[in-house]
């Protein structure tokens, strides 16, 4: 119950989408409210220096995940930075299949923290304290 | 499980608000639980959202790849 699953098919080879998807996450990057750890200063995002990292307009980052695994073209993993004291990962996979490659995005660990208000991540909670802030949404 | 050992992990569900707890009729030792939904619903709706979160930068991705690059 604590993984989350998203997949689509792309008409390339995988070495391609790999390469699209990291190279070029900012050319893609669909820009949300819930897109960004500061939607104020946020103006774009890349895959640098073994982080994910998103970039300011002031000239200042914030690194939003660290990678794990970078296997081109079968696999991309990297570790949530945001959630302080959850233990989320994404991993990325890169399958060849008839007209493409599909590519599966894993997202493991929801449980170790509640969503806000607003649905953003922001800081972390232990599953207990994130059980107790489920209860008490409801409580009246 | 031993009687006090379910008697606190009953405790700890009831502190985090997943069972409540009514007393049993006559029998003042008598306890029933029941678990509550809410809590669960409220866990689902949040991936939920994280689902749709990927779902749509990924259908962005694809159509960034379909237009290539």
């Amino acid at each position: 119950m604590s993984t989350v699953q998203a997949s689509v098919t792309v008409p390339v080879e995988p070495a391609d989408a790999f390469r699209v998807f990291t190279d070029e996450i900012d050319s893609w990057w669909v820009r949300g409210r819930h897109s960004w750890v500061d939607p104020a200063r946020a103006v774009g995002i890349r895959f640098e220096d073994g982080y994910l990292r998103e970039l300011w307009s002031d000239g200042g980052h914030v690194d939003t995940g660290r990678v794990l695994t970078w296997d081109p073209p079968h696999r991309l993993v990297w570790a949530d930075l945001i959630n302080k004291t959850g233990r989320m990962e994404i991993e990325v996979s890169f399958t060849p299949v008839a007209g493409g490659t599909e590519v599966l995005l894993e997202h493991r660990g929801l449980d170790t923290l509640p969503p806000d208000v607003a649905g953003r991540i922001r800081r972390g909670y232990s599953w207990q304290i994130a059980l107790r802030w489920f209860a008490g949404r409801w409580e009246s | 499980m031993s009687a006090p050992a379910l008697s606190r992990h009953l405790r700890v569900l009831r502190a985090g608000g997943l069972v409540q707890a009514e007393a049993g009729g006559d029998d003042a030792r008598l306890r029933l639980y029941t678990l509550r939904q809410e809590p669960f619903a409220a866990l689902q709706a949040w991936l939920d959202q994280v689902q749709a979160f990927w779902a749509e930068q990924l259908g962005s991705f694809k159509d960034h790849v379909e237009r290539g690059g």
